[in-house]
C-alpha cells in the first residue's frame, strides 16, 4: 500500500474525530480548578482605596482600573482613568484586548465587592495575568477618599501624607467627574501641560 | 489482511488521538462551561436569594457556609454545612455538590469569597447554585456625587 493511501486514510480518520468534537468558539477557563482556588484564597489580590488613590496621584501607567458597573452608573461618576466594562457584557470577546495586556495590572471595581470578584475570577480563570480587586469598591472609595476628614489637634507626618494623598485624589475625582463628557478626555492633557510647566520642562 | 497490517501505524495514531480526546472530555479536573454562563446567571443578581426567600422555599435546599477560622461567619443558618473555601474542591465536597438534587446556597461573611466560589462551581457545571444575598445590597451606590459646577478646563483652574 503506497504512502498516499495511508496518508489519505489518516486524514479521513482525523476528520471524522474532529467532526464529532463539540465545537465551541468561546474559551473555557484555562486554569485548573485547584490552581484557581488557591489564587482565590490569597489576600494578595486586593488593593485598598488608599493604594489606588496613590496610583492616580502618581499617574502610574502600570495599572488599569476597570469599572464593572453599568454604563449609566459609569457616566455619573467613576475613578479617573478607569475604563468601563459592564459585568453584564463581560464575556464579550471584544474586551479581551483590554483585559489581557501583559505588564498591566487590572484593578476591578464595582460599587461593592461582588461584581468585581466575579470579574476577577473569570479573568483569572481565563489566565489573563495580573488581576486585582479594589477592596470595598466605589462605596469604600467614597467613604475613605471623598469624605474622610482629619479630626484632632496634632497630625503626624504619616497621617499628613495619608490625608494629602486622599485630598489630591478627591480633587482629581471631583474635577474630572464635574466636566462635561466631551471635555473629560482633554483633562489629563491639560494636567500634563501644567505639570511640565511646574517642572520647568518643555511642552 | 496484509493491507490492514500495512495500516497498523495509521490506526495506532488514530487510536491515540481518540484516547486523548476522551481523557480531555471526561477529566473531572477541568472546567467545561464557558464564562458566558456565569455572566448570564449572575445578571441582575438572578443567582442571589435573600434570607426571607430562603425561609419561604418549599423545596429542599443545601446551605454551605464557606467561612473558616477567624473569618467564620456570625450568621447561622439551620441545617447548613461548613465547607471552608480552601476545601471547596476536596473530592468529598465535590461529590456532595455534584450529587445534590436540591438548590445549593453559598454564603460567607465576605461577599467576595462567596462570589468567587460561586463562579468556580458554576464553571464546573454545578447546577441550581445560588448565593445568599447580604442584608444590604452591596452593589448599590449609597452616596450621591455632587459635581463642582465651578470647574473649568483652563490650566489655571486645575
Amino acid at each position: 500500500m503506497n504512502t498516499r493511501i495511508k496518508f489519505s486514510i489518516l486524514l479521513i480518520g482525523v476528520g471524522i474525530i474532529m467532526a464529532f468534537l463539540p465545537f465551541n468558539t468561546a474559551r473555557s477557563f484555562q486554569l485548573k480548578p485547584d490552581e484557581l482556588l488557591s489564587k482565590t484564597v490569597s489576600d494578595d489580590i486586593y488593593f485598598s482605596v488608599d493604594q489606588v488613590a496613590r496610583f492616580i496621584n502618581n499617574e502610574d501607567t502600570t495599572f488599569q482600573l476597570i469599572d464593572v458597573r453599568s454604563a449609566e452608573q459609569f457616566k455619573v461618576c467613576n475613578i479617573p482613568g478607569s475604563i468601563n466594562i459592564p459585568f453584564n457584557d463581560f464575556s464579550n470577546p471584544k474586551w479581551e484586548i483590554y483585559l489581557n495586556q501583559k505588564g498591566l495590572k487590572n484593578i476591578y471595581y464595582g460599587n461593592g465587592d461582588q461584581k468585581a470578584s466575579y470579574a476577577w475570577t473569570i479573568s483569572t480563570g481565563l489566565n489573563y495575568g495580573n488581576n486585582f480587586v479594589m477592596k470595598g469598591g466605589l462605596n469604600e472609595w467614597y467613604k475613605t477618599v471623598m469624605l474622610s476628614q482629619f479630626e484632632g489637634e496634632n497630625i503626624t507626618p504619616r497621617e499628613n501624607a495619608l490625608f494629602e494623598n486622599r485630598f489630591n485624589a478627591r480633587k482629581t475625582f471631583t474635577q474630572i467627574n464635574s466636566l462635561p463628557d466631551s471635555l473629560k478626555t482633554h483633562y489629563f492633557n491639560a494636567k500634563h501641560l501644567q505639570t511640565s510647566k511646574l517642572d520647568g520642562g518643555c511642552e | 489482511m496484509k493491507e490492514l497490517k500495512n495500516l497498523q501505524y495509521v490506526f495506532l495514531f488514530l487510536i491515540i488521538i481518540v484516547v486523548l480526546v476522551l481523557v480531555r472530555s471526561f477529566n473531572p479536573n477541568l472546567f467545561r462551561q464557558v464564562p458566558g454562563t456565569a455572566v448570564e446567571s449572575a445578571q441582575n443578581n438572578s443567582n442571589s436569594i435573600t434570607l426571607a426567600q430562603l425561609e419561604s422555599l418549599k423545596t429542599q435546599y443545601l446551605v454551605i457556609n464557606l467561612g473558616s477560622g477567624g473569618k467564620f461567619d456570625s450568621i447561622r443558618i439551620k441545617n447548613s454545612i461548613n465547607v471552608p473555601i480552601e476545601n471547596l474542591l476536596d473530592k468529598k465536597n465535590l461529590t456532595i455538590l455534584n450529587e445534590s438534587k436540591d438548590e445549593i446556597i453559598l454564603y460567607s461573611a465576605d461577599v467576595s469569597t462567596t462570589a468567587k466560589a460561586w463562579v468556580i462551581l458554576n464553571q464546573l457545571g454545578i447546577k441550581k447554585l445560588f448565593i445568599l444575598a447580604p442584608e444590604e445590597n452591596s452593589e448599590a451606590f449609597i452616596y450621591i456625587f455632587q459635581p463642582d459646577t465651578t470647574v473649568r478646563l483652563e490650566n489655571d483652574s486645575i
